[in-house]
């Protein structure tokens, strides 16, 4: 029996990088991978691109953000039966190439959602300073609230299992997901491992994070840390 | 000055949101996106209960005769924020919720067409 994978694509305007991100998927030969756009309501070409590109595609309606698109996708992948998921952002900063690091501790049974990590190894586009240093503060955050070192707690490049698909198919955090996504599911006492990749600076398009909304980033995410503490085991 | 008495209800009814915040987001009610600026309120509130002398102050800088006018005139103020940025959110939802219903109408007559070829 064949594994059924499932990349999923969180594309905003993202026209000019879309198609490189989608034949570097392609290039990936060693396994069989379904590729996902989820559309969030980009107001370029973006939707025009993926029609060409002849994959499959989800034109959201309205602005969902990052974290509602991504849920989308795991909807999707919970509804048709997948086993692995994994997130590619639209922009290109993840290299495909990596994907085979990434499922492996799932496929060997060691995690059920694995993250790729640009400071294991230290090795290409390490962001800038300011980030760094947010970076390692929700790093540090997260190993005082669960015990768990991840070191690169906001990376969008990761990868999961059938268990935890249906998981963030349920429920998945909004605005700025990853940090909280890993607090979720340690209280949910699912296995997380970080493998070391190497990540590029995005190649179209530009970041939307601005100075007022990475303190309000800051802001948000330290609460959504420290409050899902508090919640029951369940839901 | 704060008299006593108002001083204790104001941060025993400051703790006792601050705790109903907690709980309705712990229970997945409560966006925390929309419970920033009543934190914000419960935060200064608790603030000023516990140093009066920073209200009064702010409240002689302003050129206020009472420092409590002050307090009521700031708890007014984050009021009218609160409630502004309410009306924003809600702009913004019945804006998604048309775009949605039109959305659906025009999948429901896609979905009419398809069946209609497909009868005839």
């Amino acid at each position: 029996m064949s594994v059924k994978m499932l990349a999923i694509v969180p594309a905003f305007n993202e026209e000019e990088s879309i198609e490189a991100v989608i034949r570097n998927i392609w290039a990936v030969k060693e396994y069989q991978i379904d590729v996902l756009v989820v559309n969030d309501c980009s107001g370029d070409n973006t939707s025009q691109k993926c029609k060409d590109l002849g994959i499959k595609y989800i034109d959201l309606p309205c602005n969902l953000g990052i974290g509602g698109a991504m849920q989308t996708g795991y909807k999707y992948a919970s509804k048709n039966g997948y086993d692995i998921a994994l997130q590619i952002d639209g922009d290109g900063q993840h290299n495909p190439q990596y994907i085979g690091q990434l499922i492996q501790p799932l496929a060997e049974g060691k995690a059920d959602m694995v993250i790729g990590s640009r400071y294991i190894d230290k090795k290409g586009y390490q962001s800038t300073f300011m980030r760094r240093m947010g970076i390692n503060y929700f790093s540090f955050l997260i190993r005082l609230l669960t015990g768990e070192t991840v070191k690169d707690p906001t990376s969008g490049f990761r990868a999961c299992n059938k268990k935890v698909i249906h998981m963030f198919a349920h429920r998945y955090p909004q605005d700025y997901p990853e940090p909280e996504a890993i607090v979720y599911l340690k209280r949910r006492e699912f296995k997380l491992t970080e493998v070391s990749i190497e990540m590029s600076q995005r190649t179209g398009g530009k970041s939307s994070i601005n100075p007022v909304k990475s303190i309000y980033f800051m802001i948000k995410v330290s609460m959504a840390i420290v409050i899902d503490r508090f919640r029951r085991q369940i839901v | 000055m704060l008299a006593f008495k108002l001083q204790a209800i104001m941060i025993g009814g400051s703790v006792f949101a601050c705790i109903i915040l907690l709980r309705l987001i712990t229970k997945y009610k409560l966006e925390i996106k929309y419970s920033l600026l009543w934190f914000l309120l419960n935060i200064i509130l608790i603030v000023i209960s516990i140093f009066p002398d920073t209200l009064n102050f702010i409240s002689d800088q302003m050129g206020f005769k009472d420092s409590v006018n002050a307090l009521f005139s700031f708890g007014i103020l984050i009021l009218i924020l609160i409630v502004f940025s309410l009306t924003v959110a809600l702009s913004r939802m019945s804006n998604r919720i048309r775009n949605l219903s039109q959305e659906i109408g025009l999948l429901k007559r896609e979905l009419n067409d398809q069946n209609h070829s497909e009868k005839s």
